[in-house]
């Protein structure tokens, strides 16, 4: 039996839920609806799925950068120093705004991406929804850090900081909050991020400080006027985790097959995602696409909400024991876990969608 | 102050010229914005103004991984997005980049010298190809230098390994920029 270890991101799990429970409470009372069960289901076991990847995943980060801050690191930095932490962090947020830039705006990163955006609602449960392919491409933005000698262990800590930062901007619960709106990320401005209208398309792509996208005009605030419509402008009609990660990359490779040309399978790649072959870049506007999906709008059958919740609970033990029992798990047993959380979520999740699909077609 | 130091000026020099005038070839601006800033390093190091070996050894790394590939590509696909939009030259150097730190991480140090090699290498064959004299007087200048730091060539007192490769990447440098700014990138 593999030896258990309490690590921080086990107590992070609790921490999520009670959120979650607390911000679906909080709407009822206010008579708000900001959740859906089926896409919160599928929500929070994309996020699941994502840890049993990732959980590996950032050994490669972590790895990369320890060798090359052990290599390169130029300068010694005091752990006991405010000035080291707060140093560490504007530098991390300053590289993440570029990771989630080039996230959005470069085909073969946003097929990572896209998963974190494509639910039709925002709420804490889509803060969980992260990409499982992401991990390949992003530590190379953080060399910087190691370059200047960073300590691994601010590396990592800093990046928690960043990541759980961001869960509590995905609410729509609050509203706009002064003068904070011009420093920080806060719900108001995430809320453009995640939304479809045209004016929300490729905006606010800030982790803590929003002063970068103010920077480097990508900033934009959020319209009263005019709701924001959430998710994809090309809906996914699927919860199923896995698809939902690698949906994106099928249409990928499926357009660069169908280029006659290196250049512009190339482009399908490194372009923006709006590229077409016939020049036409610009990303499409939203009266383009269908307002109304039966997809979302169906209802969804006992069966498959019951399944749903089941398979959350179940996987929601088997990561807390995966992720405390993992440093003791030798690497080829950690990828066989990882492998067979992916299979067993790609099944239950053709099953989600399936369930779906006949109560549509009844 | 040593001869490094020297050098490395002269580089930075050359490298602060062509920077300034090839305002229309992003990628370009890039590899020799890498080699300044190593050249930059280098003589900081040197002059023992403020040595940072490590960054300097860093930045040598990126310009051998990353900014040959990217200097070869300005010239050979001169029409190519790489060679005329920031973004696509961007993408290339942080992928290059990427390859060059996996290859340092898992202690492939031949990596740096096989990619500029061949980097260097093909811009040469090209400059012959296209019967440009000036583009192949660069790249053969820059060919040269690669082969004299590997084979460590020194002229003791005076000229250490690294002097030929500073003077003979500034001289082929110059060369291609002139080339480029003929051809009115």
């Amino acid at each position: 039996m593999p030896e258990f270890v309490l690590s921080p991101n086990i107590l992070v799990v609790p921490i999520l839920i009670v959120l979650i429970v607390l911000e679906f409470g909080l709407s009822r009372l206010m008579g708000r609806s900001v959740y859906s069960f089926q896409d919160s289901i599928t929500s929070i076991n994309i996020g699941i799925m994502s840890q049993f990847v990732n959980a590996t995943g950032a050994v490669i980060s972590a790895f990369m950068y320890a060798v090359i801050e052990m290599k390169y690191g130029t300068f010694e930095w005091n752990l006991a120093s405010p000035v080291t932490w707060i140093f560490a962090l504007l530098l991390y947020d300053f590289m993440y705004y570029w990771v989630h830039r080039t996230g959005h705006e470069v085909n073969m990163f946003w097929a990572a991406h896209i998963t974190h955006h494509s639910s039709d609602e925002f709420n804490f449960s889509t803060a969980l929804r992260q990409a499982s392919t992401g991990f390949y491409f992003k530590w190379v933005f953080y060399m910087p850090l190691a370059v200047l000698g960073i300590p691994v262990q601010v590396f990592v800590v800093v990046g928690l900081i960043d990541l759980l930062y961001q869960v509590w901007v995905h609410t729509r619960l609050v509203g706009r909050l002064g003068w904070v709106e011009y420093v920080l990320v806060t719900p108001s401005n995430h809320r453009v991020h995640h939304g479809k209208n045209d004016y929300c398309i490729d905006k606010n792509y800030g982790g803590i400080f929003c002063t970068w996208d103010r920077l480097f005009g990508t900033y934009a605030d959020e319209r009263v006027e005019e709701p924001i419509v959430y998710g994809l402008k090309k809906k996914l009609h699927s919860w199923n985790p896995v698809w939902s990660n690698l949906h994106y990359w099928s249409e990928m490779f499926k357009k660069a097959g169908e280029q006659d040309n290196w250049r512009n399978k190339l482009m399908c790649f490194f372009a923006e995602p709006a590229w077409s072959a016939d020049g036409n870049s610009a990303p499409k506007p939203l009266a383009q696409f269908p307002a109304t999906d039966d997809f979302f709008a169906s209802r969804t059958p006992l069966r498959v909400k019951l399944s749903g919740l089941a398979m959350t609970l179940f996987s929601v033990g088997l990561l807390v024991f995966y992720l405390g029992s993992k440093q003791s798990m030798s690497a080829g047993l950690q990828i066989f876990c990882a492998t067979a959380a992916v299979c067993s979520f790609a099944f239950v999740g053709y099953f989600w969608t399936q369930g779906n699909k006949k109560e549509l077609q009844r | 102050m040593n001869s490094l130091a020297v050098t490395d000026s002269l580089l930075l020099l050359v490298t602060i010229v062509v920077f300034s005038g090839s305002k229309n070839s992003p990628s370009l601006r890039i590899s020799v914005a890498i080699f300044g800033a190593a050249a930059l390093l280098g003589v900081l190091r040197f002059t023992g103004l403020l040595p940072l070996p490590q960054m300097h050894s860093f930045f040598s790394g990126l310009g051998a991984t990353a900014a040959y590939p990217l200097l070869a590509a300005t010239f050979i696909w001169s029409g190519s997005v790489v060679a005329q939009r920031w973004r696509f030259a961007s993408i290339f150097f942080v992928i290059a980049g990427a390859f060059g730190l996996i290859a340092s991480a898992l202690e492939f140090a031949l990596w740096g010298n096989l990619v500029a090699l061949v980097s260097v290498t093909a811009l040469l064959i090209h400059g012959i190809r296209v019967r440009n004299v000036q583009a192949s007087m660069g790249a053969a200048a820059l060919l040269v230098a690669l082969i004299l730091f590997a084979s460590k060539a020194a002229l003791p007192p005076y000229l250490q390994p690294g002097d030929f490769l500073h003077v003979f990447m500034a001289l082929g440098l110059m060369l291609l920029s002139r080339k480029a700014s003929l051809a009115g990138g």
